[in-house]
């Protein structure tokens, strides 16, 4: 009733009604059940029913059928929907029937398949039938791997270790190998552009292993919302997938509120800050006792948030801890309190990245307020759907920041209940990730003379890696041919998984590690001067040392906190080919992108205003990748000026900007990647080219290829952004084109087209 | 542009890549045209068939008083291997047959271990009534591999127990991934297994730089290799060989796998000789500390204290001498010969330059708890008290004098 209430609060007084901008109601759903089928073993449907799992939902019946005919299945349905029965049942059920059966879940992240593992015991508990379970990561301890590898009927891993700790030495797994029935790859909607086709050649190589050890196991994955789930799956896996997506879990009323916090600044178009916005919502949400998961955008704001909230708490005189933050970078045990904390509803209120966008078990909340755009349709729904209750009303707000995307989408709300969530785009036959693979594949086993690998780019990439002395081609088979462990040299993920820790000096001599972060984050979190929020609790950095990866922090009480102010640079090492015109020249080749922390400032809270600086003295972070660029003939800018006297004003600056935003628009339909996957740089006057240049690069070490695609699109590419931007419904820019006003200003669209226009003329 | 090219732009590309960074090896592709010259040419070997094809085995045969540095291979059969089985641990080694037992060193792509590490060269060595005989199977290419191991499975089965160094987590493993990648089943179950780099370690630990075998061979066997071809070589010649099919620089490979199964044998004798009798075959008092320390660990401890007190007869740091004397004087008190221990507590005392807590305590405890003589500990103690500086020490001393004073009382 309260959810009401609040509703009813936020239609009555102008002011606030006023800054929503849409209201959606999405409306009661009853669930849909169908009874077991008769071929689950009876222990198992006991144990389900005494946990008062009587019936199924019709999605749990549908894909129990597609898997019993032997078909692999991909299982599209809501959070809390009950999902993982959809591979549990299964799974348990072919281990009762054979006790050898085995099954491999793959999780993309540790947290998750830790998750994971606690429910599943619930369940082996209850069956009590000596089934094993175990986690096989990075942290398995080394003394427990052979007993895992012996006995575990079901494996529970990631695609890293997949690839460099087990297939390599699959002999090891010969046991689980032959009898691997059923292989379970959850969030697959995470795998999108490199890493989606780093997985989908894991997957190939796994196959292969199986196929030798004489299995052939049945697929199961399960995805969020997106536009192209089956066609995902079947890129990843290489054979036919069933959908199954006919929701049968209930669903309480629900609704999905779009709020545009109110300008203060109307010359200036300034508006309110999201983050105080956010603030007062939550504070009038725990008034009402209504439990409550806010979604930030940075750890930052996460932290930010968590202390004005608890901040709130102790005014009203009520404790701290029913609000909690949550993010990578908190200590497990920690995340468990917390993730317990919700579930049995003491915590009320929790701020949170993205990371409990995943599946993690917090159970279902009252409320969801998401402080900014999520960045997709997809992950805003994925949110929105952390609230919801079976029975009561629930209730999602998205806040806009003043980012201009958020701008957008909050004043478009069609464009976001209208449109199809984004489609995920990979590429296993990227030839530079599938010939990495291919040599692992060769390591692990040698290639036949025509076998089968997914890809008629095999033979040619074999005879490849033959004449360069990798593998060797003998009595019809390559063999591996090099001292190298291949699976070593390549990473999965762009980002390193080497963690700082956090090291709390306040107390003396008992020195304890309170957290870690990621090496990308370290030159904006933790660099010496840094506050680092912990909790809502404040740290100031003492002292960061580098090559041990520790950071020394001291508890402080101070009312800022700090923003690093990050430098990149783009360098041109050697251009490796280029096409010169009279209008311009398309190169590429290897560059180095240099990054650095700079400076930080101060930030005060509440008011938000600068209130110092401080240096940051960190090493230059260098990635060394491959990018494409254009750069335009000082004939194009010359004849463009005059534009800027006329009607049509032209803006080089703005132009280019649009130019470059447009083009990672485009780009990824062509080269089949994620927008993530590439980055540009546009500058008026390359320092490197002497004329106005972008460039798009590679966002990963040594390249993907991406670069030298584009090269050979030629104008195609540029061509399909002129399409785009006259096509594109919008008067002077949006997120789909060439981004919204507020970044690349009045002029920018228009620029771009005119830049356009004389190029391809 | 074609699948090809584009490899060919990929690869130089990565190459350059790798150049900048520097990190990751490039292959060295070019191989210069040179003649074939055949394995048999180069090594008076044979052919051997097998239901898969041939294989090449190279025999050599060594008289039973052939020399190995300082030791001839028969002084193996002096020595039981029971003496052995006390530097491994495993009981199964007391009944090891040197007769059934055969000496093994494989040749490998890699040291990475996993499916893709192949055992391209593997010797094995064995004792026959009047010689030692040494068989070293080669694939001359990856094809042949097959008709190696089944080569190789003919002759293990003969044998019961295996003689390797670094076998256990090395050459063993590694042969039964390349019997399961072949389909085949390796002739050599659950063998008694001495792998003699677990008692190198413990026997020399202290006195060699490390405990590679060719360390070892030099500072124990006092054997010195001429032109040996270094391990790291090896991957790379095969390689080399494999795509030029000149056979001549493995001649080399050959060879060092020849030494390396002579120096097993002879290390194995080498180790039997000595626990037979150490006092007579080391010059080194380090060995025979290591032997009494091998004894404490055994719970020997009658023969660990004669170990350490041999050792103290000799040539010792001072430091060394007072980390022997420590541990002699436990083995004595787990044997409750209090007397020598007492002895030697204080004597530790009297040695040392620095203050040593522990002799005092367990000095104390003797007299307090043992011998009950309330006197003595509290003069020890007292002692103690008046040179101790470490507080925590001092006030665990203050405690333990006015318990002795207070049963010396009512003692009294």
């Amino acid at each position: 009733m309260q959810i009401e209430e609040i509703l009813e609060g936020f239609k009555k007084y102008n002011k606030i009604s006023s800054c929503f901008t849409a209201w959606e109601h999405i409306p009661t759903k009853d669930a849909i059940y169908e009874d077991f089928p008769d071929w689950i073993e009876g222990k198992l449907m006991s144990v389900l029913i005494e946990k008062g799992i009587e019936k199924l939902y019709s999605h749990q019946a549908s894909a129990l059928n597609s898997i019993r005919e032997g078909k692999n299945v991909v299982v599209v349905t809501p959070t809390a929907s009950g999902k993982t029965l959809c591979y549990n049942l299964p799974v348990l059920d072919a281990i009762l029937k054979d006790e050898n059966s085995r099954a491999l879940y793959l999780f993309p992240t540790k947290a998750l398949s830790q998750d994971q593992l606690k429910e599943l015991y619930q369940l082996l508990t209850a069956l009590d039938e000596g089934i094993k379970t175990y986690t096989y990561d990075g942290d398995t301890p080394n003394s427990a791997r052979q007993a895992i590898r012996k006995q575990g009927h079901i494996v529970v891993t990631n695609p890293d270790m997949l690839h460099l700790g087990i297939l390599p030495h699959h002999i090891k797994w010969l046991n689980f190998f032959q009898n691997l029935k059923y292989v379970i790859i959850d969030e697959i909607h995470i795998y999108r552009g490199v890493f989606g086709s780093h997985l989908g050649n894991v997957i190939r190589r796994l196959k292969r292993i199986c196929r030798f050890y004489g299995s052939n196991p049945q697929f199961i994955c399960c995805s969020a919302t997106i536009a192209n789930p089956r066609e995902l799956s079947q890129k990843i896996v290489g054979e036919n997938f069933d959908l199954v997506d006919n929701n049968g879990a209930p669903q309480g009323e629900k609704h999905f509120l779009f709020y545009n916090p109110p300008v203060i600044n109307k010359e200036l178009g300034i508006r309110k800050s999201v983050i105080n916005e956010v603030a007062q919502m939550v504070s009038y949400f725990l008034d009402y006792n209504i439990q409550t998961i806010v979604f930030a955008r940075s750890r930052l704001t996460t932290e930010v948030l968590t202390s004005y909230l608890k901040d709130f708490l102790a005014k009203t005189g009520r404790s701290k801890d029913i609000v909690r933050g949550y993010r990578g970078g908190y200590l497990p045990n920690l995340r468990r309190e917390i993730e317990r904390g919700l579930k049995d509803g003491e915590i009320k209120g929790v701020v949170s990245t993205n990371a409990l966008e995943l599946g993690i078990d917090i159970g279902q909340l009252d409320a969801c307020i998401m402080a900014g755009y999520p960045g997709t349709i997809s992950s805003t729904w994925q949110q929105a759907g952390r609230a919801g209750r079976r029975s009561n009303t629930s209730i999602a707000i998205l806040v806009a920041s003043s980012n201009p995307i958020d701008q957008f989408v909050i004043n478009h709300s069609t464009y976001f209940f209208g449109e199809s969530p984004e489609s995920v785009v990979i590429d296993p036959n990227n030839l530079s990730i599938l010939i990495n693979h291919i040599r692992c594949a060769s390591f692990e086993l040698p290639f036949k003379e025509g076998e089968d690998f997914g890809t008629e780019k095999l033979e040619d990439i074999l005879k490849h890696l033959e004449e360069k002395g990798v593998i060797r081609h003998v009595g019809g088979k390559w063999y591996w041919m090099s001292e190298i462990y291949p699976a070593n040299e390549i990473s999965l993920r762009s980002a390193s998984l080497e963690n700082f820790v956090i090291i709390d000096t306040s107390s003396g001599e008992q020195a304890q590690v309170i957290g870690e972060v990621d090496k990308a984050s370290v030159p904006t979190l933790i660099y010496k001067g840094a506050i680092y929020l912990h909790e809502g609790v404040q740290y100031s950095i003492k002292k960061l040392d580098y090559e041990e990866q520790k950071a020394y922090a001291e508890r402080v009480k101070v009312n800022y906190y700090t923003d690093a102010q990050v430098e990149s640079h783009i360098e041109v090492l050697e251009e490796l080919d280029k096409n010169e015109e009279k209008k311009a020249e398309y190169a590429y080749g290897e560059v180095n992108i240099s990054t650095r922390s700079t400076t930080y400032k101060k930030v005060k809270f509440y008011t938000h205003e600068n209130i110092g600086f401080g240096e940051i003295s960190l090493p230059l972070e260098e990635m060394h990748t491959t990018a494409y660029w254009i750069s335009l003939s000082g004939k194009v800018v010359e004849s463009l000026k005059f534009h800027e006297d006329e009607e049509i004003s032209f803006d080089l600056g703005s132009g280019l900007l649009a130019l470059s935003n447009i083009l990672i628009n485009v780009a990824p339909l062509y080269i089949m990647c994620d927008p993530q996957d590439i980055r540009t740089v546009p500058e008026v006057c390359s320092p490197i080219t002497g004329k106005p240049t972008i460039y798009i690069y590679d966002n990963y070490p040594g390249g993907v290829g991406f670069s030298e695609k584009m090269f050979h699109l030629h104008k195609s590419l540029l061509k399909a952004a002129r399409e785009l931007i006259v096509t594109c419904g919008c008067d002077k820019g949006c997120p789909s084109c060439v981004g919204p006003i507020d970044e690349v200003g009045v002029k920018g669209k228009d620029s771009a087209l005119l830049l356009l226009e004389e190029v391809l003329s | 542009m074609d699948n090809r090219e584009r490899l060919e732009k990929i690869f130089e590309l990565q190459k350059s890549i790798n150049k900048i960074t520097s990190s990751s090896k490039t292959y060295n592709q070019k191989a210069k045209k040179v003649e074939e010259v055949k394995i048999e040419e180069v090594l008076s070997g044979n052919f051997i068939k097998t239901p898969f094809g041939l294989t090449f085995v190279w025999e050599n045969c060594f008289s039973h008083d052939y020399k190995c540095g300082e030791i001839t291979l028969s002084q193996i059969f002096k020595s039981p291997t029971r003496s052995l089985s006390l530097l491994v641990g495993d009981k199964r080694i007391d009944r090891m047959d040197i007769n059934k037992t055969v000496f093994l060193d494989t040749e490998t792509t890699g040291l990475a271990g996993g499916a893709g590490t192949f055992i391209f060269l593997i010797g094995l060595g064995y004792f026959t009534e009047a010689q030692f005989c040494v068989r070293q199977y080669f694939m001359r290419d990856f094809d042949e591999e097959q008709a190696l191991l089944s080569a190789l499975n003919e002759l293990l089965d003969k044998f019961e127990s295996v003689v390797t160094y670094n076998g256990k987590s090395f050459d063993l493993p590694l042969m039964e991934n390349r019997f399961i990648m072949s389909e085949m089943k390796m002739n050599l179950e659950e063998p008694t297994h001495l792998d003699l780099l677990y008692p190198a370690r413990r026997l020399w630990k202290k006195r060699l730089e490390n405990c590679s075998l060719s360390t070892v061979e030099r500072d124990v066997l006092g054997l010195y290799r001429e032109n040996d071809v270094p391990g790291y070589l090896v991957p790379e010649i095969y390689f080399n060989y494999l795509r030029t099919k000149d056979a001549r620089a493995l001649k080399g490979v050959f060879e060092h796998n020849l030494q390396d199964i002579l120096s097993l044998v002879a290390l194995a004798a080498k180790m039997g000789d000595f626990l037979e009798e150490p006092l007579k075959n080391t010059i080194y008092p380090s060995d025979i500390y290591s032997l009494g320390k091998i004894y404490d660990k055994q719970k020997e401890y009658i023969k660990s204290a004669l170990y350490y007190k041999e050792a103290l007869k000799r040539n010792l740091a001072e430091e060394e001498a007072l980390e022997i004397l420590r541990l002699v004087s436990f083995a004595y008190k787990r044997q409750e010969k209090w007397e020598e221990a007492e002895k030697i507590w204080k004597e530790i005392i009297e040695r040392s330059q620095e203050f040593i807590y522990y002799p005092y305590e367990e000095l104390a405890k003797y007299y307090e708890h043992y011998l009950k003589d309330y006197r003595k500990a509290k003069l020890i103690v007292e002692e103690a008290l008046n040179i101790v500086e470490n507080i925590f020490l001092k006030e665990k001393l203050k405690y333990r004098l006015k318990r002795i004073k207070r049963k010396e009382k009512s003692g009294k």
